[in-house]
């Protein structure tokens, strides 16, 4: 099956660094994305004038930190080689379950418990089976995403709204220090998985599984442990996002984003994409999700229909990956 | 993903050994309990819904086969549906409307080939970025709403959907001569052999001088094809344009062609899809017979996925230890 992760696993030269830590290429490559994000920002604010309200921004970001989670999750995944398909189906479950265990009375303290062991099992599971049993991650993880859409309409057929308790509700709609909760949560989250992934030795293991695999296993990396590892981490960010998604509608939809999810994805692999070794990052994927952030906003400022942003967001997705493709193969 | 070639033992493994009993079992278990099943008129109608899916899961099979994965299938199918039946209401043609949905979803495949072989976008976020654009397109033709269509006056699609030769309805002859070109194609052709290198090792591939980026392109125009022409079919057979049926049936395609890789200890072969056509179909109907709920239904549907992906998997891990 597909080294899913071709994109950014593939064409990745060593390079000579500079004594001070990156050569000046690598500097100017960096820049680009974050430049081309300021771009949009400027263009969108122009166009739109609600959009660079300080309601809007934290409305943004909010809208985002559900994407971001799971973003975040499936960088794990990708860097290890893997990929995972089920992780908005996961969400979804995780939340549902929240729900429906705090609308029988375990209030939300075992609503929470419920979704992270949910999102955790979840992972686990996918793990065991592309990393233990080695079927390859999308037969895996699609067939994990198919039985948890049909779980999840098994376990609630309508939305689940009873049971909320104003606690719970302040994950998704409270306020701390003016910032909401989702937002504090997401980024408590991203500095977890920035160190994670790029300050312990755990994560110099998960790239070089994710690299070269055989040389990992040669170096005494126990592989089927560091994906277990991976899946899971990824789960337990399904079921927080999932929570989150749920705290801040205050209800569960069991019919919401049982597919295969283009935001997450689409975040991730922009992220790789324009990294200067095509190489998943933390700061990759939530550049890449900020860009998909407000490319969502201001198309809906701008009063676009659902259908049709869609259509935009598919093409502008698209062509973003391609342009990235495009200037690497030419270099 | 490693495979072998096929041997006559190779039918005493497990992983091909399963969907066969499986498909034995639900077969026997359909025939005892419903009087009528085991004549020819229900058999034909069970392969005439088989139809839809043995036609695009032939065009995923090529792909699959070749290391890429398309997911915008099942959005092709919404929109070959719509945008035949929106043709024919405007007046079109119905020979033309034929030309027009080929002429389309062949002009996606090459678009989706394109952006896989000659960007070097990852096939899987590539699809997905044009699965969002089809859907949208699908959706936004007619404001999310069906397209009627009376077939009366366009008698080749009503031909298509509803017609007969011999006793076979013409689905089923479609998806034979598409299960036949396919296996011809696989087996016969040097493409096939290419579509397959590219599969296996795209840099050995590469060196060994296959054209890699004609094998992408032709992958996700047969894979694109299918789907159209899958979506024209349902199309007449529902007698409307609905742009909500297409990922039923790509949900399906994928299980039958997963299925089939995992009877191929890992190749996907057009064979082995078919038997998982046969199998997901079968199932479907030996379920919805049994009166399970439509949702643990798909939880069957991804376990049998799962457990015959296992059986592959252990097989290779247990022939590696020895």
């Amino acid at each position: 099956m597909a080294e899913p992760t071709g994109a950014a696993a593939g064409r990745t030269q060593p390079r000579r660094v500079g004594r001070w830590g990156a050569d000046r290429r690598v500097m100017r490559e960096q820049l680009v994305f974050p430049t081309v994000l300021a771009a949009l920002i400027v263009l969108f604010s122009l166009i739109a004038p609600q959009f660079a309200t300080w309601r809007n921004v934290l409305n943004l970001l909010i809208q985002v930190s559900m994407d971001s989670l799971l973003a975040l999750g499936l960088t794990g995944v990708v860097a290890v080689g893997e990929i995972d398909i089920s992780i908005s189906a996961a969400a979804t479950f995780a939340g549902v379950l929240a729900a429906g265990m705090m609308r029988d009375g375990y209030g939300p303290l075992g609503g929470i418990a419920a979704a992270l062991a949910a999102g955790i099992a979840i992972g686990y599971w996918n793990g065991l089976l592309v990393g233990r049993i080695r079927i390859p991650a999308l037969v895996a993880t699609w067939s994990t995403m198919v039985i948890l859409a049909g779980g999840t309409k098994l376990y609630a057929r309508l939305p689940i709204y009873a049971g909320l308790s104003g606690k719970f509700l302040f994950l998704g709609r409270g306020y701390v220090l003016g910032i909401p909760m989702p937002i504090w949560l997401l980024a408590a989250a991203t500095a977890a998985c920035y160190v994670l992934l790029h300050k312990t030795q755990w994560g110099l293991k998960i790239y070089a599984v994710g690299l070269n695999r055989v040389a990992a296993q040669v170096c005494g990396v126990p592989i089927e442990r560091y994906k277990v590892g991976t899946f899971v981490s990824c789960g337990l960010l399904c079921g927080v996002a999932g929570v989150i998604r749920v705290a801040r509608q205050s209800m569960a939809i069991p019919w919401q984003g049982l597919a295969v999810p283009l935001d997450p994805l689409a975040a991730v692999f922009l992220g790789a994409a324009a990294s200067p070794v095509g190489r998943v990052s933390i700061v990759g994927t939530m550049l890449g999700a900020l860009t998909v952030g407000v490319m969502i906003n201001s198309l809906t400022l701008m009063g676009i229909s659902l259908f049709f942003q869609n259509i935009v967001k598919g093409c502008v997705i698209v062509l973003g990956v391609v342009v990235v493709a495009l200037r690497r193969r030419a270099r | 993903m490693q495979g072998r070639n096929a041997g006559a033992r190779d039918w005493l493994e497990l992983p091909r050994v399963l969907p066969l009993l499986g498909l034995a079992l639900i077969f026997l278990y359909s025939a005892i309990r419903i009087d009528q099943f085991l004549t020819v008129g229900n058999l034909l109608l069970l392969l005439t819904h088989a139809a839809y899916v043995g036609i695009l899961a032939a065009g995923l099979t090529f792909c699959l086969a070749a290391n890429c994965f398309d997911i915008s299938q099942g959005s092709i199918v919404s929109l070959g549906a719509v945008m035949s039946a929106l043709a024919l209401r405007g007046g079109l043609d119905p020979w033309f409307v034929v030309l027009l949905t080929f002429g389309l979803s062949s002009g996606i495949g090459l678009v989706n080939g394109w952006l896989v072989g000659y960007a070097g976008v990852d096939s899987l976020i590539a699809t997905l970025g044009t699965n969002a654009v089809l859907s949208g397109l699908a959706f936004t033709l007619n404001l999310g709403e069906s397209v009627p269509v009376v077939t009366d006056q366009a008698r080749v699609i009503a031909w298509l959907a509803e017609g007969h030769i011999g006793v076979f309805p013409v689905p089923v002859l479609l998806l034979v001569l598409v299960a036949l070109i396919a296996w011809f194609v696989e087996s016969v052709t040097v493409f096939g052999q290419h579509m397959r290198a590219v599969g296996g090792n795209l840099r050995a591939a590469v060196e060994a001088g296959v054209n890699v980026r004609a094998t992408h392109l032709a992958v996700f125009s047969a894979s694109a094809v299918t789907a159209g022409v899958a979506g024209l079919v349902i199309m007449a057979r529902m007698g409307a344009g609905n742009p909500v049926v297409g990922p039923s049936y790509g949900l399906d395609a994928f299980a039958a062609t997963f299925i089939g890789i995992a009877m191929y200890f890992g190749q996907a072969r057009v064979l082995g899809t078919m038997v998982g056509v046969a199998l997901i179909s079968l199932l479907v109907y030996a379920l919805n017979l049994a009166g399970v709920n439509p949702f643990l239904q798909d939880v069957v549907r991804g376990l049998v996925v799962v457990v015959v992906a296992s059986a592959t998997t252990i097989r290779r891990v247990s022939r590696a230890r020895g």
